[in-house]
């Protein structure tokens, strides 16, 4: 005889809600550290500069400019409205005009006073000037994408390993509390052995895999100060067009691809890679668009990850997650609310920030800036959560099955998925 | 004649032309590849054909690609092409390209040169490590790391003299880029060697803590007695990378020169310096910092408490449990959470020891433990903590033997009820052990049925309907005719929502629909009813033939009552071409809306078997006489998908 299932309950039900801020946060630092206290020492002051601040950008600057123990001192943008309008900002802070502007970028890196700096550029630009800015000795918060495709995700990884520098990539909710819930109740064996991860990057156009190619040549931006080849950046060659002021899909992927998967993606892959407690690795099978309109990778522990459009309760928002496990699910998104098969797996759940706020993502990076502690997104979790990305998004342009080494970080006898692992940078740009 | 292959090859291509995302989508022949190259195509297309040859192209397309090197608006485009055919003529081709190119192109093919690492292209490379222009020399500077060998290397170190800074830094990253690719052959002199010589160079300090970094992990174990020095460093760079090699070295021992640096810190870099060996997975560090942990503030003890969900061991629980029953809650819960997730042998014994004679706080904090961890041997401990005069410590103990207990623990939870009178925590442990072991419970169980106080006697009535079974139906159906009326309605209540419960017990429809006919008070009858319409509802035994006629019978007895609604739900489930004409005979009574919400549901989900006729007139009732706009609207749909 079977009977429902009244009593019996997963795993942790109770008193363990800090476990999304512990498994989450590795570093806690002392708060006389952190300028918590009042007034900071200048010797304590993190000095930071900021490239590119439009759209995300200017969210992100407002929110380093809030830490107390953050000082701005350089800002760069090819835009000169938008530069002007972030030192404004910066100088309102510093109590100052010092903050210094700048249209090229490798004068503010050049300087040797900046310890940290923001990189919310174009998508375009994201991983080689993390990179470069790692080599002038930065720390370095950047946007995403973060990176294009394997070669770069692996270079990004080892570049900041080398030089030491701390990197923390913009997918934010790996430090807002109802994501690190989530994830805590995937880790730590509540759902029982997980089997699905599901995910949405966009409502619509995740099934993309096109990029941005030649549009015709049309007049430069009035501002007499833009500089086409600097927007441009490691990007191959092509004349100016207004199209790719519009960020949108303009070169995010790599080889061929860019879009979809590549772009919001890097946000809910790195949940479900966290979930899965996979983010030294990436799945080793991707499959195509299936006829439900969902795509599949699978992780060597069996667990399938899944980008799915459809299906989802639009009371989550954006960015949705579920995780699922033989005992039950749970999922949430960006409106904050948090739902499970059973009220049980969730009963301790605490009330969280809600949205896409990246305060905590950035404090989070600066306490890392002090400690030279790995941050909750650091360049491991960005490189391999970008090529689970980059792959996906290869599988569904081939339209077929791909198999991947995830120690090798190729995919073994398949000359063709190969080719996509990277793409030349045009010069002079390399890392 | 170019233009005109052009045109034919437009044709050719002509789906894929339209745009070039297209394109890209598309898998022409190679030789219609090389052909747009070839020919008079514009600019934009012959850039999109090189992409497309970057992933289709083979060495036949080099001798077309090479000459794009010197085209300002295609080299780079040409390059990503040459950068992915896996064929050594690309190598020779960017080489033999380079003599002729001067500025970003020359700089270009130069960096494909790196990323592909030919080594045939060293000594050109060195030549141009000397050019006039500080932007290539720096390009054949990071090119030349990129490849490594002697000879690269051997220039690099030369260039760590050179009076432009930008080339020094360059050079020195370069030589740190080589120093791990010979470290990585198995090398591991030669890259203490440049890495020695990159620390001791004129360069930025960024490269110095480079190669600092990496002569420490080049050297293995040697290099770890390198680690207190750079601890106790006043220079703030040498002690963040102190920090980081505390997280990056695997298994650092931490020996007595090591200990004496970490006590003698300033608090503030000690206790960065403890977490941050916290964080490095290295459970050789767990005795200093339980020993340290006790002299610094509580963000550094918490931060350490932390890290031992990954690295801590049997010898972490004392100090774990101490936090755990503590009066921090926040150190508590993190110490918590570290006891749940530590995975080590010997961790649950050593966390049965301290229950042994931990003092009530802590016993509390590791019964729960035993409960999350669902630790089998707790079991004797926990049965002896329920009688424990402290609550918490009773109430802790009673949840870990709900979570682990089974039958032989119910009669020592029975007797506590007898006792103590229904506490809540006692009853939902006796149903969650009842609801586990099934019918196995009764015998254990019937004291509490037999007890003189009626609210004793309620509770039993759940715990037997969490057992389950022939014996507890019947005891349920006896205690219906209990002289309290309490305990009267309880068991009809619980009677009711057997089938909830209990769905593939078919033993519960017959004293259902009894009492639903019989019953002595109205809510009997009610509840009874209720739950009559549930078994046929979910009863996989039935026919479909079957059910319609139950339905019809629960149709009789609700006629005129509030469950009348209840039974036109159910006539919506069952899929025969009856039940849809005693609904539509419902679309001119009270209940009509409910009727025309069944009639939908029936016919839209369950049309098979039903004529199409009838389906039809059905959900033009709907049309006609339903006032909800928007099931009119959806029957409207329907219709025409019948049709």
């Amino acid at each position: 005889m079977k009977k429902t299932d009244l009593t019996r309950r997963g795993f942790i039900t109770r008193g363990c809600a800090a476990a999304s801020a512990t498994l989450a946060m590795p570093y806690i630092i002392p708060s006389s550290a952190l300028g918590k206290d009042g007034v900071v020492a200048p010797s304590e002051r993190i000095i930071m500069g900021a490239i590119g601040i439009g759209g995300r950008g200017s969210a992100d600057f407002r929110a380093m400019l809030d830490q107390p123990d953050v000082q701005c001192a350089a800002v760069c943008d090819l835009k000169t409205v938008r530069l002007n309008a972030a030192k404004k900002a910066a100088d309102q802070k510093n109590g100052n005009s010092k903050c210094a502007t700048y249209k090229d970028f490798r004068k503010l890196l050049a300087r040797t006073d900046i310890d940290a700096v923001l990189i919310a550029t174009g998508p375009n630009w994201h991983s080689t000037l993390s990179m470069m800015a790692a080599q002038s000795g930065k720390d370095v918060y950047c946007e995403k994408p973060c990176a294009k495709n394997i070669v770069e995700s692996l270079e990004l990884a080892e570049v900041f390993e080398r030089t030491g520098r701390v990197f923390q990539a913009g997918t934010q909710r790996r430090s807002i509390a109802h994501f690190n819930f989530c994830a805590m109740v995937a880790q730590t064996g509540r759902l029982g052995k997980l089997t699905e991860l599901h995910y949405r990057p966009s409502r619509w156009g995740w099934g993309q895999t096109g990029m941005t190619g030649w549009e015709a040549e049309q007049p430069l931006p009035k501002d007499p100060q833009f500089d086409w080849h600097f927007y441009l950046g490691p990007a191959a060659e092509r004349p100016f067009n207004t199209k790719y002021l519009r960020g949108g899909g303009f070169e995010k992927g790599g080889g061929m691809l860019g879009y979809g998967v590549m772009e919001w993606g890097s946000h809910s892959v790195a949940e479900c890679q966290r979930a899965n407690s996979a983010d030294d690795t990436v799945p080793v099978e991707y499959h195509p668009m299936a006829k439900d309109g969902s795509a599949t990778a699978v992780h060597a522990n069996g667990v399938k990850m899944i980008v799915r459009g459809t299906g989802w309760d639009e009371a989550l928002s954006h960015c949705p997650v579920r995780y699922v496990g033989e005992r039950g699910w749970v999922e949430t998104g960006d409106s904050g609310l948090v739902q499970a098969s059973s009220p049980d797996l969730i009963a301790d759940r605490r009330r969280g920030i809600r949205g896409t706020d990246p305060s905590s993502h950035v404090r989070n990076f600066f306490n890392c800036v002090k400690t030279r502690g790995l941050t909750n997104a650091n360049h491991f979790v960005a490189c391999h959560s970008h090529i689970a990305c980059a792959n996906t998004c290869t599988a569904l342009f081939l339209k077929r099955k791909l198999r991947y080494d995830p120690v090798k970080h190729e995919f073994p006898g398949d000359e063709e998925a190969n080719r996509f692992r990277s793409e030349a940078r045009r010069a002079p740009w390399r890392v | 004649m170019r233009q005109r292959a052009y045109l034919i090859l437009t044709v050719l291509l002509a789906a894929s032309l339209l745009s070039p995302m297209a394109l890209l989508h598309a898998a022409p022949s190679e030789a219609e590849l090389i052909g747009v190259l070839k020919s008079d195509a514009p600019k934009a297309e012959k850039a999109i054909t090189c992409k497309k040859l970057a992933v289709w192209g083979s060495k036949d397309a080099v001798p077309v690609l090479v000459p794009l090197l010197k085209d300002e608006q295609l080299a780079s485009w040409a390059r990503i092409a040459l950068e992915q055919i896996p064929d050594p003529a690309c190598k020779k081709g960017l080489r033999d390209a380079a003599p002729g190119l001067k500025g970003r192109m020359l700089i270009g093919v130069i960096n494909s040169l790196g990323v592909l690492q030919d080594a045939e292209a060293v000594p050109m490379l060195i030549t141009k490590t000397a050019d006039a222009d500080p932007e290539i020399a720096c390009a054949a500077a990071a090119a030349l790391g990129r490849i490594g060998g002697d000879k690269a290397t051997d220039a690099l170190v030369k260039l760590l003299k050179h009076s432009n800074m930008e080339l020094r830094s360059t050079a020195a990253y370069a030589c740190n880029v080589s120093a791990e690719k010979c470290l990585k052959a198995g090398n591991g002199a030669k890259a203490i060697s440049l890495y020695g010589t990159v620390a001791k160079a004129e360069v930025p300090g960024q490269r110095i803590r480079e190669a600092t970094e990496g002569g420490v992990l080049a050297r293995g174990e040697a290099g770890h007695a390198m680690i207190p020095n750079l601890l106790a460093s006043k220079d703030m760079d040498m002690f963040q990378v102190a920090l980081r090699l505390l997280r990056r070295v695997p298994g650092l021992k931490i020996d007595d020169k090591m200990l004496a640096t970490l006590k003698a810190l300033p608090r503030s870099r000690q206790e960065t310096a403890l977490v941050a060996l916290a964080n490095s997975g290295n459970s050789q560090a767990l005795p200093v910092l339980i020993d340290l942990s006790k002299s610094i503030s509580k963000e550094g003890q918490r931060a350490i408490v932390s890290s031992m969900a990954k690295i801590g061991n049997a010898s972490c629980v004392p100090l774990l449990a101490k936090h755990a029953g503590g009066a921090d809650p926040e150190l508590a819960e993190t110490a918590m959470i570290s006891l749940v997730v530590m995975r080590c042998e010997g961790i649950e014994e050593s966390i049965i020891s301290e229950l042994k004679s931990a003092p009530p706080a802590q016993c509390c904090a590791l019964l729960k433990i035993v409960d999350y961890r669902e630790i089998k041997e707790g079991l004797p401990l926990a049965a002896k903590y329920v009688n424990n005069q402290d609550k918490s410590v009773a109430d802790a103990a009673v949840s870990a033997l709900a979570k682990l207990g089974s039958v032989e623990h119910i009669p020592g939870l029975v007797g506590l009820v007898a006792k103590k009178g229904p506490d809540p925590a006692l009853i939902k442990a006796l149903r969650t052990i009842s609801s586990r072991n099934g019918a196995k419970s009764l015998p254990a169980l019937r004291p509490l049925l037999q007890n003189k106080e009626s609210d004793i006697r309620r509770e039993a009535l759940h715990c037997l309907a969490s057992a389950g079974g022939p014996d507890a139906l019947a005891a349920l159906v006896a205690a219906i005719n209990d002289k309290d009326e309490g305990v009267s309605d309880q068991a009809v209540r619980a009677l009711s929502t057997w089938p909830n419960v209990w769905p593939d017990d078919p033993s519960a429809g017959e004293p259902l629909l009894k009492l639903a006919k019989d019953g002595k008070k109205q809510l009997h009858k009610v509840l009874a009813l209720r739950g009559y319409a549930e078994y046929v509802r979910t009863s996989k035994k039935m026919s479909p033939a079957d059910k319609f006629t139950a339905a019809k019978e629960i149709m009789k007895l609700a006629a005129g009552t509030p469950e009348e609604g209840k039974a036109i739900a159910l006539l919506a489930t069952i899929r025969t071409e009856d039940s849809l004409k005693i609904l539509m005979q419902h679309t001119s009574s009270e209940r009509k809306e409910e009727a025309f919400a069944a009639i939908f549901q029936l016919v839209e989900v369950s049309a098979d078997g039903i004529p199409k006729d009838l389906r039809r007139q059905a959900v033009q009732q709907i049309m006609e006489g339903s006032k909800n706009r928007r099931l009119k609207k959806r029957a409207a749909e329907l219709l025409g998908r019948i049709k």
